[in-house]
């Protein structure tokens, strides 16, 4: 409530009154009666030019502040026309000797008007509240019959006081406490422009019937443009405050901003008005009122729009150096000076951020940076990943196709992975160079009637005989992800178990595994967990033969940081060496698992992806891949999910190409002609006695069963047959590990073995075994 | 040639001064009730310079304003005659010193506030007949401020 004194005492009054004069010494009787001003009444009335009169006035306590002194006269001049007039207002002290500060109110008319003059800041602290004298006089301004001039009222206005004045300092560790033990125009004292800012937001609040929410938006829009510290603003909301108070605490407000934001049609300005205001009242500190909001957003599932929330805060409350800051700030400033809507302003953020001059890699390690620093889920890198290498590899803008997929995320109310898929299909479909018969061939082809594998197959020989480029070929394989209703990363973790079970069956080839693998994922409505736990299990509960040995040793490598070799040489002493059963060793394996909290599928997503990695990129050994997963999944507090991520943003960033994956798959199926079972051996062999990698080896393996289209059981043919080509890998493993081939082996099972040693063919036979069978060729 | 010739927008001033509503013809009253206006009505010939000088000022009627109206009535009846030093009016004195007050205090008003901003309202202009128009912004004081000089440099 602002201070108001008038007229207490005359000093020099040379003016006349109306309609009568109480005489010298009562004159301020004539204006004292504040405002409105009743017109009609007592007036001090002046016809001779440069005639003056001034009053002293009530004492107001100093309101500690220099801001909203005002002085305040109503005159007029008797009539219209004639002589101009000027009447020049003052504020003195001193007898009428320090001038403070003067007006010159020109040509007044015959009009009853309220006029006033707001002292500057200088001028205010020149006020003493003591002494107050206000002085007018009548100055008239060329020929022209004579008018009077009539004043009715005259008043000075101040701020009211407020407690003790405190000096602040202000600075962005400034809790909330501390500021609400101010009054906000104290602490804003300091800073002119804000206080100014802040009487017209009250004014536009009190006067125009603006909402909280415009005003703190301006109040924003004023912090942003102005460079003020968070501290400020934060004064600023918590003046706000004392006019818009809930009764609700911090942790609801916060609640109900998350949930408001996320699932009702609130504007974060709106949210974020809320929360500032319940966030400034309390005794909190702000960092706690932060961390509190911050970790609630964490935990919950994020959308763009809680991800502008959280920059927002942070920048407003903490003014983090956090990388996108400058982007975030622009985002605001935009939303809130120049009425943008946020999706706008998001999409105007995302394209900053994605059409940087930044290489692939870079963008990669920023989004992998991302999940894990931040807020995004993991699905959510993944397909920006995805998408950028689909677009930077083709002439397409980057930001055009970021535009739209936010465009869409925000307006359509879509998932992040429905709107990226829509615009990579978007750019699939605007921007391939593909020759546009191949294309809906293929596409054709692959949405309606063939398995992915042999569209992976097509893929290939696409790009072999057909110069399809590499890009084109990635872009039918997106297509087909897209067309069958799964997700990316559900179809890249479909087709690796697809291979691991065909890999540890032997039952199937690997077309038919991976096709399985979708059928339960597509048919069945089976999450990609669900399906590699019915496939694990279906694994261990069945009769154990060399898969169950595989499995075993998988599992192992998964849940140990030993490598492989050792794996494999420790699983064959357990289950040949003493007398385990595979069943238990299996049991022991499973139960390692479950104990360490670890789903049997994650560890074995992880591994394969790690295996597939290697393989793929031929950067490090299946080996090395292995060890490093499990290293990163036990010894980090990364979830499989995260792992994978990063294992993948490898496979991304690699500098080995698809192209060049294929090419040299391709090219090992086509330059051997070796049977399965001698890739087999020989894949092991080589794995543990020569000097090849694993991925070398696996690769051959994995090449041969595909090119030659038949499955291992089939191969094998009778059991006899099969028990002896299974017992020539195994044995052929032990021999190179144990180092001594030919040498009697032990009891297993009740079976004692013979001995082994090599034939002329180079394969192992029994000793006293004349020839190897002829080797078997595909059913 | 000791004449002063009025343009266009000072003589309007003048006819303005005396003839608007509430103009030196109203505020010009003798001792008896009878406004100049009145007096002119009845005698439509009537100098009323020669009427201010030949009546008795009315009480509560302001010395300046009785003056000058006969002072301004003169100076539109002047306007563009030879008046030789010999013929100059009796009142000459005071005239020039009204007339040097008004030149000042628009010298004055014009540095408190400068005539740019001081323009910016136009000013209602009263013919003889009454007719009411309007002088365009920015230029009355100015107008004015012209006026004065001319006349003094006749009157002294």
């Amino acid at each position: 409530m602002a201070q108001l004194v008038a007229p207490n005492a005359d000093g020099t009054v040379q003016w006349g009154a109306s309609p009568s004069d109480p005489g010298a010494g009562l004159r301020y009787s004539m204006l004292d009666e504040g405002f409105p001003s009743d017109d009609s009444g007592s007036l001090c009335t002046e016809v001779t030019d440069l005639e003056y009169m001034w009053f002293e006035c009530g004492n107001p306590t100093d309101p500690g502040v220099d801001t909203g002194h005002i002085i305040r006269i109503r005159n007029r001049k008797n009539d219209a026309a004639g002589q101009q007039q000027d009447h020049i207002f003052r504020i003195y002290k001193g007898n009428n000797v320090t001038q403070i500060a003067t007006t010159t109110l020109s040509n007044v008319d015959e009009v009853w008007t309220t006029r006033e003059y707001t002292l500057s800041t200088g001028e205010a602290a020149n006020v003493d509240y003591n002494d107050i004298e206000l002085y007018v006089h009548l100055d008239e301004v060329g020929g022209g019959a004579g008018r009077v001039a009539h004043v009715s009222t005259l008043e000075f206005e101040c701020p009211a006081a407020g407690g003790a004045y405190v000096t602040v300092t202000l600075s962005e560790s400034m809790t909330v406490s501390e500021a609400a033990g101010r009054t906000p125009t104290r602490v804003l004292t300091e800073s002119e422009t804000v206080n100014a800012a802040l009487v017209r937001i009250v004014a536009k609040i009190v006067a125009e019937s603006e909402t909280p929410s415009e005003a703190v938006i301006r109040a924003i829009a004023h912090v942003i443009l102005e460079s003020l510290t968070p501290s400020e603003v934060l004064i600023a909301f918590k003046w706000l405050q004392a006019q818009i108070a809930e009764s609700v605490t911090i942790s609801e407000a916060v609640a109900k901003i998350v949930t408001k934001v996320s699932t009702e049609s609130l504007t974060i300005n709106e949210a974020m008005t809320k929360f500032v205001q319940k966030v400034a009242p309390e005794s909190v500190s702000l960092n706690e009122a932060v961390v509190r909001s911050y970790a609630k957003v964490l935990s919950d599932s994020i959308t763009v729009t809680d991800t502008l929330s959280t920059a927002f805060i942070k920048f407003v409350f903490l003014d983090e150096s956090i990388a996108t800051s400058e982007t975030v700030i622009r985002v605001v400033t935009k939303v809130l000076a120049e009425s943008e809507t946020v999706s706008e302003a998001v999409i105007r953020s995302f394209s900053k951020v994605l059409s940087e001059s930044v290489s692939l890699s870079e963008a990669v390690v920023r989004a992998v940076a991302h999940i894990i620093a931040e807020s995004i889920t993991v699905q959510e890198a993944v397909i920006t990943a995805l998408t950028k290498t689909v677009i930077l590899a083709e002439s397409v803008s980057l930001s055009e196709a970021v535009i739209r997929v936010v465009t869409k995320v925000l307006t359509e109310s879509e998932t992040v992975s429905d709107a990226t898929i829509r615009a990579v299909s978007k750019v699939i479909a605007e921007s391939l160079t593909l020759d546009d018969k191949l294309t809906l061939t293929y596409s054709k082809d692959v949405v309606e009637t063939i398995s992915v594998q042999e569209a992976r197959n097509w893929v290939i020989t696409k790009l072999i005989a057909e110069g399809v480029t590499p890009t084109d070929a990635t872009i039918r394989s997106v297509t087909k992800v897209l067309s069958e209703s799964i997700t990316v990363s559900d179809d890249f973790t479909a087709t690796l178990i697809g291979a691991l079970v065909a890999i540890l069956s032997e039952q199937i080839t690997i077309s038919e595994a991976v096709v399985r693998s979708y059928q339960k994922l597509v048919s069945e409505s089976t999450t990609p967990s669900e399906a590699v736990v019915r496939v694990v299990s279906k694994l261990l509960s069945e009769s154990e033969t060399v898969d169950d040995r595989l499995t075993l040793t998988v599992t192992k490598a998964a849940l140990e940081t030993i490598s492989i070799q050792d794996t494999v040489a420790w699983t064959i002493q357990k289950v040949i060496g003493e007398n385990v059963s595979p069943n238990d060793a299996v049991v022991r394996a499973v139960t390692k698992v479950l104990v360490e909290s670890i789903t049997v599928n994650d560890d074995l997503i992880a591994t394969l992806i790690g295996a597939l990695l290697a393989i793929l990129s031929e950067q490090v050994t299946v080996n090395e891949a292995v060890v490093h997963n499990v290293t990163k999944l036990l010894s980090e507090p990364l979830t499989p999910s995260e792992v994978v991520v990063r294992l993948t943003s490898k496979l991304l960033t690699d500098s080995i190409t698809v192209n060049e994956v294929v090419l040299w798959e391709v090219g090992k199926v086509v330059s051997e002609t070796v049977s399965v079972q001698d890739v087999v051996l020989r894949a092991f062999t080589k794995v543990v006695n020569e000097a090849v990698t694993v991925s070398e080896a696996l690769t051959r393996y994995y090449t041969k069963i595909l090119t030659e289209s038949i499955s291992v059981i089939a191969l094998l043919g009778t059991p006899l047959i099969t028990m002896q080509e299974i017992l020539t890998i195994v044995d052929s493993i032990a021999v190179r590990l144990l180092g001594r081939p030919g040498r009697l082996m032990q009891t297993v099972s009740t079976r004692t073995l013979q001995g082994r040693g090599f034939a002329s063919t180079e394969r192992l036979k029994d000793e006293g075994e004349l020839e190897p069978t002829p080797r078997l060729t595909g059913a | 040639m000791p004449q002063y010739n009025l343009t266009g927008p000072e003589r309007e001033i003048v006819v303005s001064w005396l003839f608007e509503q509430v103009g030196y013809l109203d505020v010009a009253i003798n001792d008896v009730g009878v406004s100049a206006r009145q007096a002119l009505t009845a005698t439509p010939s009537l100098d009323v310079t020669v009427w201010i000088r030949t009546q008795v000022k009315g009480v509560g009627v302001d010395q300046r304003d009785w003056d000058a109206t006969g002072m301004v009535w003169w100076i539109w009846k002047h306007n563009g005659v030879n008046v030789t030093p010999p013929q100059r009016p009796p009142e000459s004195a005071l005239w020039v010193g009204i007339l040097q007050e008004w030149a000042a205090s628009i010298d004055r008003a014009f540095l408190r506030v400068d005539s740019v901003a001081r323009n910016a309202n136009t000013v209602p202009i009263t013919a003889e007949d009454g007719t009411v128009t309007t002088m365009p912004s920015g230029t009355q004081l100015i107008h004015q401020r012209g006026l004065f000089d001319k006349v003094i440099g006749v009157l002294s």
